[in-house]
């Protein structure tokens, strides 16, 4: 490889240095070079994640921020839980001859679900299943029917029908099997209609040969069909009914709160703040809701805000959601309620302005306060529940305080032994054009490949200086240009270096506060200005 | 004319220089012996810029001090030359019996090694390699005039030469193989540098020819040539005041051709690049392949196109001369040099040469100082001196023809040395 490193684009830049390299003269000869080293475009709006800046009018940035705090599913409190029903169906106490044409057991089962926050009136069973066992003593071979005409799949009631061999009181015949309730739709009215949580099915027992050995058949009191149904894990994707007034209180305290994650220092003052906190609920419910605390928290700083203005401690009412199966998904229409806060009726300014990487949060939910008014209507899909969102629209208008902007180049001037000593001496040179309204202290690191600091180019103190606002928008970057002398000792470190941060620490001067712009921006071009001893090979 | 001619040597003489190739006439046989074997021996360098200093130091490998470079500052010009020159030369003549007793005829085999690096440029190319780019700031600098050539060739030279009153006339045609052949040219091109340096763009166009990269050795055969040297000396008296009368010799010499095996390789230069240093496309999305496609390890590959693999032709690098050479006094011979070689990026040539017997003239052995002048070639100026010892049976010269450059290093250019010995067999 003919060019390597900083030899390399000094060949480039001197694009004749090879051409006129024939003989190998590796003592070489010092030249003034400039020599471009790193070229670095650092941009505030870089401190935040991508989609949280927006563009409003007049070019001006707003971080927008939509931060949900709660999602509160309610499914748990309305399982349907395990639940088993045994019956025993004995014969007669005195010898029956039985029509083989006719069942021989034929009954009509009915039970409750123990379900204490709700009384359904349907049920779709998400997942879940019936596991049955039959136990029989009757001698010949039978055919036992359930009939479960309150589940519903696709039009489709639930029957099920299975062969019982012949058994014998010292040898009874037995069945185990499940069926699979996914996707029923369990009607929890009973037989009559007219009740709630409660499950029915018709069970039957009729002769497989009806005809033979006889039509008849010696029904007694040997002979005896225990039916044992379990009903399992039943998960239900949507229930309905009468959902009785509870309050909830969400499990979590706390959530995440990331829109200021990527400012690593210092911190930035707002004159203006807008918020709103928005519920989202998708349940078919009335709620009445209340936000007992709200506190802003950075744990580097470690400092913490709580929120106070009106919203604390009001009562939320929150409608509830309705259905509309001409949804093509979920059959929700969700009912939202946002509360606005803003630098007059709240704290909000100073709630944000600590940069909180988390929000804790206090608050509850009443369901149905005023009782059933529904009708019975009241429903929940087990997926969807109660939502709480943070929203913020912060127009940029802020006074910088020590904020930090870092960018990461490459800076592989290549190893030492393929050049250190070849720049004798000079001074890296910072060409900076800056359009923010704050002056920046600048430092330039360099890093080894273990990523770990090795040296600091520029000293202590050195700044760019501040864009100058006309008419409070600042229409061409200050220019501004550093010098940092380079030693034999820095040249070494330069040279083992294999990346460089380039670091500002914003500041503004004075009590102004100052609009960021979308076409701000802060350019640093890195010079090497060096004496540099020419090697051609 | 003839006044013409002493005006221009007179001139010249003041002015000093001197770098004078070997003349195959001197291998003609001219006084009582039958035979004689010799040696040359001579390197020189010589720039209209360069200075001694630089080139000692590249010489020592201990690279010249900033300052040295600094120096050249004041003498760089639109159009820069350098030049150095090697040879290695053995010979051996033998005087031939001639069937017309009248005729002086001889028959000599001439075997030398010739090494050339020669180059021109422009002020800007001189600048950038020299001083670096940061001249440049803000500007271009022009890279269109540029042209480097190294080339070193062996030649097996069988002459013969046959002098009949004072009339001379030789002919030597040679065997010439070519050892190493460089050529780089440009045609065009320019280096950007921005006003704070913080980017460059260069364009440039050319070509860059090799021979056998694959041959280590310096006396490698790389390619197949021929070549003829031929001469006419006649007399002429151009200073009449002496009793002496002198000779005009014309000179024509490596008219040939070098044929450079299959091996050579050819290069088109042709293409662009800029660099505007590490650049880091998104704060948090830095990876090792970002920065590996921003390395500029593609230089050579955007600039160098190769061409061609294959034998390559090129004409050598002829020299014509007219030589004056007269006895002026008992003790002063001088001869005097107009010469030019083509394809060697130098200037035409004019030297001086005074000879002058120190000694008694009735001595066996003659001890001479000479001196050298001239103007042209790679400089403009030359000055040098040397001594000569003529025995019956030998002869001895050595010395430099350029004494400038070595008293003053730091601005001036120059160097030459050159040793001669030949054995003389009766």
């Amino acid at each position: 490889m003919l060019f390597k490193s900083l030899k390399r684009f000094l060949l480039v830049g001197c694009a004749l240095l090879m051409l006129f390299s024939c003989k190998k003269r590796e003592e070489g000869w010092p030249i003034d070079a400039l020599i471009p080293m790193i070229d670095s475009q650092l941009d505030l709006k870089n401190i935040f994640e991508d989609d949280l800046v927006q563009v409003r009018e007049n070019d001006l940035l707003h971080l927008v921020y939509e931060n949900e705090i709660l999602d509160l599913k309610l499914a748990d409190d309305f399982t349907i839980p395990d639940t088993t029903i045994s019956q025993v169906n004995e014969g007669p106490s005195f010898n029956l001859a039985w029509d083989k044409a006719n069942p021989l057991i034929s009954d009509t089962n009915e039970s409750k679900f123990n379900i204490t926050n709700a009384n359904l009136t349907y049920a779709l069973i998400k997942s879940g299943k019936i596991k049955f066992k039959v136990t029989s003593t009757i001698s010949e071979p039978t055919i036992i029917t359930y009939n479960m005409s309150s589940a519903e799949k696709e039009g489709k009631i639930l029957l099920v029908s299975r062969n019982m061999p012949a058994g014998s009181p010292g040898n009874p015949a037995e069945i185990i099997d499940e069926i699979d309730l996914s996707g029923f739709l369990l009607n929890l009215k009973g037989k009559n209609l007219n009740d709630y949580n409660t499950i029915f099915y018709y069970f039957t027992v009729t002769f497989a040969n009806q005809v033979s050995p006889s039509n008849l058949y010696n029904y007694t009191n040997a002979d005896v069909v225990t039916v044992e149904n379990s009903f399992v894990g039943i998960n239900p994707e949507m229930v309905k009914g009468v959902f009785n007034t509870t309050t909830e209180k969400p499990d979590e305290s706390s959530s995440e709160f990331d829109a200021f994650k990527q400012i690593r220092s210092g911190s930035f003052d707002l004159q203006k703040a807008k918020f709103s906190f928005e519920f989202e609920n998708r349940i078919g419910v009335d709620l009445q809701g209340s936000v007992n605390k709200l506190t802003a928290i950075n744990s580097k700083s470690k400092k913490s805000v709580d929120l106070k203005g009106d919203f604390i401690f009001q009562s939320l009412n929150l409608a509830r959601a309705k259905e509309d199966y001409s949804l093509y998904q979920v059959p929700i229409i969700p009912s939202n309620s946002s509360y606005e806060l803003s630098e007059e009726n709240s704290n909000i300014t100073d709630f944000i302005g600590i940069l909180p990487n988390e929000v804790q949060f206090d608050m509850n939910f009443t369901i149905n306060p005023l009782g059933n008014i529904s009708g019975g209507n009241d429903f929940l899909f087990s997926d969807y529940g109660i939502k709480a969102k943070l929203n913020m629209s912060i127009p940029l208008n802020v006074r910088a305080n020590d904020l930090e902007l870092i960018d990461t180049v490459d800076f592989d001037l290549g190893s030492p032994d393929e050049g250190a000593e070849l720049i004798e001496e000079g001074f890296v040179r910072i060409h900076a054009y800056n359009h923010y309204p704050f002056r920046a202290e600048i430092q330039i690191y360099t890093l080894n490949k273990d990523n770990i600091i090795i040296d600091s180019l520029m000293e202590v103190g050195s700044e760019i200086s501040a864009g100058i606002p006309i008419n409070k928008k600042v229409l061409e970057a200050k220019y501004s240009v550093l010098s940092a002398p380079v030693n034999v000792n820095k040249i070494n470190l330069l040279y083992q270096a294999e990346r460089a941060i380039v670091k500002l620490k914003f500041n503004t001067d004075g009590s102004e506060y100052n609009d960021l712009y979308a076409s701000y921006n802060t350019k640093i071009k890195v010079v090497g200005d060096f004496k540099y001893r020419l090697i051609i090979k | 004319m003839r006044r013409f001619i002493i005006l221009i040597f007179i001139f010249s003489a003041g002015l000093t220089k001197g770098q004078t190739d070997f003349s195959i006439l001197q291998l003609a046989i001219s006084d009582s012996s039958k035979a004689k074997l010799g040696l040359w021996v001579e390197q020189s360098f010589n720039s209209n810029v360069i200075n001694n200093t630089v080139v000692f130091s590249l010489a020592r490998k201990s690279g010249p001090t900033y300052q040295s470079m600094q120096n050249m500052r004041s003498r760089v010009q639109s159009t820069n030359r350098g030049g150095y020159n090697g040879y290695e030369r053995i010979y051996y003549s033998q005087k031939l019996k001639s069937k017309i007793d009248s005729v002086n005829a001889t028959g000599f085999l001439n075997v030398f090694t010739h090494r050339q690096l020669s180059t021109v440029f422009g002020e800007d190319p001189l600048r950038l390699i020299a001083f670096g780019n940061k001249d440049f700031a803000g500007k271009n600098a022009n890279l269109d005039k540029l042209d480097l050539t190294l080339l070193q060739y062996t030649t097996i030279q069988f002459g013969y030469t046959a002098e009949k009153n004072g009339y001379t006339l030789g002919l030597a045609p040679g065997l010439v193989i070519g050892n190493k052949y460089g050529s780089i040219k440009s045609n065009g091109g320019y280096l950007y540098t921005s006003s704070i340096g913080d980017s460059l763009y260069t364009e440039v166009s050319g070509q860059w020819s090799q021979s056998d990269t694959s041959s280590k050795l310096i006396y490698d055969p790389n390619g197949i040539g021929a070549s003829i040297d031929f001469f006419f000396s006649m007399p002429f008296d151009l200073f009449k005041k002496n009793e002496n009368i002198g000779n005009i010799t014309f000179e024509v010499n490596d008219l040939g051709f070098i044929i450079w095996n299959k091996n050579t390789l050819t290069y088109d230069i042709e293409g662009e690049y800029g660099w505007g240093g590490f650049k880091a496309p998104s704060l948090f999305d830095l990876n090792d392949s970002i920065i590996d496609l921003q390395r500029p390890n593609d230089v050579q590959e955007s600039l160098l196109n190769f061409t061609n693999v294959g034998t390559k032709n090129t004409f050598m690098p002829m020299r014509i001369s007219v030589r004056y050479q007269e006895q002026l006094s008992d003790k002063v011979l001088l001869i005097a040099t107009l010469q030019h070689r083509f394809m060697s990026q130098t200037l035409p040539f004019l030297g001086l040469n005074q000879e002058i017997r120190m000694n008694d003239m009735s001595k066996k052995t003659g001890l001479n100082l000479r001196f050298y002048e001239s103007f042209g070639g790679y400089n403009y100026l030359g000055l040098g001196s040397g001594i000569s010892v003529v025995h019956p049976k030998f002869d001895v010269i050595a010395g430099t023809r350029n004494l400038i450059g070595l008293f003053n290093p730091e601005y001036f250019s120059g160097i030459n040395v050159h040793v001669g010995f030949q054995w003389k067999f009766y």
